[in-house]
Parts: C-alpha cells; structure tokens; sequence
C-alpha cells in the first residue's frame, strides 16, 4: 500500500520482499527476538529494564486494543478501564489487604476473563446505533471504574493497595526487574504469535470486512453485530492480563496509574504504530514508553499530553493509517476508510464545495 | 417533599447548562454527523478566558479570585456581560481556527467518522493541557459575579444566581429558535442539517454554515461555561472532560442532532442526576456519597442506549 511516505514505502518493500523470503519468514523474527533476549545482557542499569518492562505491558494492551480499534474500527477509549480491573483483581486477591493469596496464574486468566466480560457488556449498549456511541461509553465506564476505585472500601479507596505479592512460577518467585523483562517477552511473543494467527483466521478478515463497509460484510452473511461484540469481547482480554503482571510488579496500585490518559496512551500507541497491523502496535507501544522517557521532569514532560494530541492530530491529517499500517495483498483497496463505494466524493469536493465525507 | 423541591430546583440550574452543552453537541452533529469530542474544551475555555479578562483589567482582588465588596449593579452587570461575552467570544474564535486547521481538511480528504474522532480527541487533549501549561493545574476560584441573595418558596431556597441561569437560558433559546426557524443562515443550516450533499447542490454555502455552527455552539457552550464556573465558584482545566461528556450524553438522551432534544435532555439529566446524588446517601446510609454523582449520569446513560438508543426526539433507524 502505498502512504505517500518515501521512507515509509521503502521499509514496506522491502520488508515485503524479506517476507517473501522463505528464510525471510524464520530469520527476520528470530533476529528480532534474540535482540530483544540479549538487551538485558547489554542493558545493565535497572531503570531501563523497568522503562522496557512498562513497554511490554503497553505492548500487551496494543495489541489488545488493535483487534477493538485497528481491525474491527471500533474507538474504544476506556480501555485503561479492563487494566484496572486486572490490576485490582491481582491487588486484591494477591495481597496482605484482605490476606487472600491465590495463585498468580489463576487469577492471571481470571482477570482476563473479568475485563473481556466487561468489554462484552460494554459493547451491548454501545454498539446500539452509531459507532461513535461506544466511544461515550467507554469513556463513562473508564471514569466509571476510577471513581469506584477511588472511593470504595473494597480498593481502599485513594490510598491505594500496596504490598502486592510479586509473580511466580511454580516455587519460582519473580523478584528483579529482569525476571519481569523476560517473562513479559514470552508473554508478549506469544500474543504476537497468536494475533498473527487471528488476523489470518476467518474471523480477522470478518472483522476487517466490517470495518471496510459494513453494509456490504453485511450482505456476505457476516453477522456484523456479533463480530463487533467478539472483538470488544476478546480485545479486553489482554488488558486485564496485563493489569496483573502490571500489581505484581509495582506491588501497589492506586487509582492515579488509570486515569483517562492511560486510555488515550493506548489509542495513541495503537494509531502511531500502524492500524491492524500487529508488529505496528508492538512498535507504537516501543516508541511512545521509550522516546518520552529522557525527557521526564523536563518541561516537556508535563507538555507529554500536547504533544500525544498534537500527534492524533497529525496522524490523522496525514498519514491516517499509521506508520507501519497493514499490507493488503493485491490491488489496495483502501482509500481513506470508506471501501469504495464513495459516490459523494471526489468530483464535487474537488470543486470546493466540500461536500461528502 | 422539602428535599426533592430543592433537589428539582437544583436540578433544574444544572440542567440548564447541560441543556446549552448538549445543544452544541447537536448543532455540530446535525451538520457533520460527527461528535465534536473539543466542546467540552471550549465549554472550560469560556471561564478561564473570562477569569484571565477579569484579572488583567485588575478587576479582582485577592488570592481567591474576589471582586471588591463596594460595586455598583451597573459595573456588576458590566463585569457580568463582559465575562460572558468575553469567554463565548474567546471559545467561538478557537471553535473557528479548530473546523479550519483540523475539520475541514479531513473533510476534504473524505476521512471517515473514526478519523475525524480521533483527530478531535487530539484537539481535546492538546486545548486542555495547553491550557494546563498557561493557566496552571491547580482549581482557580472563580467570582459568582451576582452577589447571591436566597429566597425561600414552599420551602426550598431560590438563589438570585439561579433565576438568572433560568432567565438567561430562555432568552437564549429564544434568539436560537428565532435564529434556526426564521433567518436564511438558520434556514440554511436546517438544510445542511437534513443532506448537506443536497444542500450545497442547491447553492447553499456549505462551509459558511459549518463555520456558523463552529462560531454558534461553541460561544454557547461558553456562556454555559461561565455560569457553571459562577455557580460552583471555581474554573479547572479539566472540567471540560466531565461536564462536556455530559452534555454529549444529555445529547443523546434528547436524540443527539435535534436542538429541541438536546435541552429536554439536558434537563432530565440535570434534574435526576442531582435527585441521584442528593438520595443516594439517604437510601446507602451515608455509605455512598454525592461523589457517585459522575456514575450516575453514566448508569443514565446506559440506561437510555438499552432502552430507546435513539434518544427522546430522535428518528428510529437515523444513522
């Protein structure tokens, strides 16, 4: 697909032709993989494990929110919301708060089964009608959720829930920020693994067909309603996971950490990265947890919404689809996000009367 | 009964300025079927641009944001005009450069809805903490310019600041209704509103009534604004986050592209929020406080999706 960009287009070449590759395929993520293993060896000081290790989380989400926003077109800007519930989850059952201690990985599904729950309920009302109602309810729900916590005795309203157990396996107790980094990579490789299977799958190409003209998936005898549900339903589930790992290694959560920023971050990273495009939102999530980190207590930092708004902005007046958006195979059929039935367009716009859209 | 008359009035007061909300919400939404996810900020822009007026005239006095004790009706009405039509002027000239800069080109490039969302989303976040960065993050106090007088009737207590609002919303839904119902610009923007493809066929200046819209909702978002900022006594950068998204949901529950929706649902949102708030320690035993109030316009919200999506006023199977 060409994006206007002349770099951009290079780097989708020939990743294309390296893909195409049938070593392609093997190297290029092997490579990739035993870079991102061997960075702790090279890395010594922990304050950048730490940062990489908030990447992976934000990673977790990207990916999670990709299937919402990127292949099914859905704006979701509440997720921060599915994290806090993972988090509180971990906090709660996992902690000297109420003495329970579970399992870390029993409550790791549990709570990625909560927040696709939640997801899925949120969907019912919010894909009622129009599509930008979801995104009014995930708002209301995001906000919803941080008031709860910030004033029920259950969460220990604003002071927060501390001294959380850490992650295990088995007898194995995760106490470094080393041990997160790698257990976060596996994780993150195998979600990457899985997405890629799942945007392959029927139902990722469903899910891209009722982003790319609903009326016409419709027709297809794709059940458009229940696909939007399965992908606010499965797109959830990473973020509640990632809300565990995310107690267990701060060992406190609080309300602060899911304000509505947290949410907007996500979409950020989501849209920076490339839209439906895996390996887009694995780099958005990279680039926004990395690039702003030297500049913190800078002016810049408290300038970091600005400039994340100035950079929707941006995104959205010129490159829409991201920096590494998805190829399609074949003639691009994607021009702006309308298919191609756009009969309002083109000739009356060029005109200046700007109608259509 | 005392209670909930006082709790009805008070609701009412709110209502009112959701209602102004709501109705640039719908304005905006009738000609570009899309949600200005900015109104919010330009709601909260109306008072901070009116506190900045007020203290670089040197009007206030005091840490607190005072006015002096010693002024006359006149000036009073005169700082009262200046800050609203100060705040709505400021918020109408940033509505204006936002369709510019940012609306417009992505009509032009045919950008579907999530686009133009996320792109306004931008605009929210970039006003807000540009505001942040000039203004401080702190909640600055904010005069309630009338100096408030109560009466009481059948036991619940009116302020002099309350009639006001009241007043001041029905004169200017009046001017709107005049100005939607019997000018050429409010014929043309009914006629946007309906098809704007149609519209601009049949000569309509397309983009001078989106521009109209962009000058109209925002400079009533920002006199919602200064009387909101008036009755709570204070102005925070980031209460155009909550407030706006009531105003987007008292939209919806009118049925967001109809003026006359949007103030029915502003007012039934004011009012049962307020009910809400003030019953909900009464019913939980002092449990649960009026800070559940923000969840309870989410729960209405909900409520009104599941039940009937289209809103109050609005048409089944519109998109």
């Amino acid at each position: 697909m060409k994006t206007g960009n002349k770099f951009s287009d290079w780097f989708t070449q020939k990743y294309d032709a390296l893909e195409r590759q049938p070593y392609g395929r093997i190297v290029v993520p092997t490579v990739t993989l035993l870079a991102f293993a061997l960075i702790p060896m090279f890395v010594k000081s922990n304050y950048w494990i730490r940062v990489l290790d908030s990447a992976g989380i934000y990673i977790m989400m990207a990916l999670g929110l990709n299937i919402i926003l990127g292949y099914t077109g859905l704006l979701n800007l509440g997720y921060a919301a599915y994290y806090a519930i993972g988090a509180y989850m971990w906090a709660i059952l996992g902690s000297p708060y109420f003495g329970i201690h579970w399992n870390f990985w029993v409550v790791f599904f549990l709570a990625g089964l909560a927040a696709g729950v939640a997801g899925y309920l949120l969907a019912i009302p919010g894909l009622g009608l129009k599509g930008d109602y979801l995104a009014l309810v995930t708002i209301g729900f995001g906000e919803s959720i941080r008031i709860l916590a910030n004033n029920l005795k259950l969460t220990n309203a604003a002071m927060g829930i501390s001294q959380i157990d850490p992650m295990t396996i088995g007898p194995f107790k995760a106490t470094s920020v080393q041990h997160y980094y790698y257990v976060l990579l596996v994780i993150c490789v195998i979600e990457v693994i899985l997405m890629r299977r799942l945007e392959n799958s029927r139902i990722g190409h469903a899910w891209m067909a009722v982003r790319e003209d609903e009326l016409a998936a419709e027709s297809m005898g794709l059940d458009t309603h229940n696909l939007k549900l399965l992908a606010c339903f499965i797109g959830a589930i990473p973020a509640g996971m990632a809300g565990v790992m995310f107690a267990a290694m701060q060992t406190y959560v609080s309300p602060v950490s899911f304000k509505f920023v947290e949410s907007i971050t996500i979409v950020a990273m989501v849209i920076v990265g490339g839209r439906a495009n895996v390996y887009g939102a694995v780099l958005g999530a990279l680039l926004l947890v990395v690039v702003p980190e030297p500049l913190r207590g800078s002016i810049f930092d408290s300038a970091r919404i600005l400039i994340y708004g100035l950079l929707l902005i941006v995104m959205m007046l010129y490159k829409p689809q991201g920096f590494w958006p998805r190829r399609y195979r074949g003639k691009s059929h994607v021009k702006g996000n309308n298919g191609g039935l756009d009969l309002s367009g083109k000739k009356i716009s060029d005109s200046k009367t700007s109608v259509g859209g | 009964m005392s209670m909930l008359l006082q709790q009805l009035v008070n609701g009412f007061t709110v209502g009112c300025l959701y209602a102004l909300l709501a109705i640039g919400y719908s304005m905006v939404y009738g000609v570009l079927k899309m949600v200005n996810f900015a109104h919010g900020e330009l709601f909260m822009l109306g008072p901070m641009f009116a506190l900045f007026l007020m203290r670089v005239l040197g009007i206030l006095q005091g840490r607190l944001n005072m006015l002096p004790a010693d002024l006359t009706g006149g000036q009073i009405a005169g700082i009262l005009l200046l800050s609203l039509i100060g705040g709505a002027a400021f918020s109408a000239i940033i509505g204006v450069l936002m369709e510019r800069t940012v609306y417009r080109p992505l009509r032009n490039h045919n950008a579907s809805w999530e686009i133009a969302m996320i792109a306004a989303m931008g605009v929210s976040l970039a006003l807000q903490n540009a505001t942040m960065l000039i203004f401080g993050h702190q909640q600055k106090g904010f005069p309630s310019i009338i100096k408030t007088k109560y009466f009481s009737v059948g036991g619940a207590s009116f302020s002099n600041m309350q009639l006001f609002i009241l007043a001041f919303v029905v004169f200017l839904l009046i001017f709107l209704y005049y100005l939607v119902n019997k000018t050429y610009m409010g014929r043309c923007f009914r006629a946007v509103a309906l098809d704007r493809c149609a519209a601009g066929l049949m000569g309509v200046n397309v983009n001078a009534v989106i521009v109209f819209v962009f000058i109209l909702g925002p400079a009533i978002g920002a006199a919602s604004g200064v009387l909101y900022a008036m009755t709570y006594g204070q102005v925070y950068y980031l209460m155009g986050m909550t407030v706006g998204m009531k105003g987007w949901i008292a939209a919806i529950i009118g049925g967001i592209g109809s003026i006359q929706g949007s103030v029915v649902g502003g007012f039934i949102l004011g009012v049962l929020e307020v009910i809400g708030a003030g019953y909900l320690p009464l019913i939980t035993g002092g449990e649960m406080g009026a800070e559940y109030r923000n969840i309870f316009a989410f729960i209405m919200l909900i409520v009104f999706l599941l039940v009937r999506p289209q809103g109050l006023f609005g048409k089944r199977g519109v998109r």
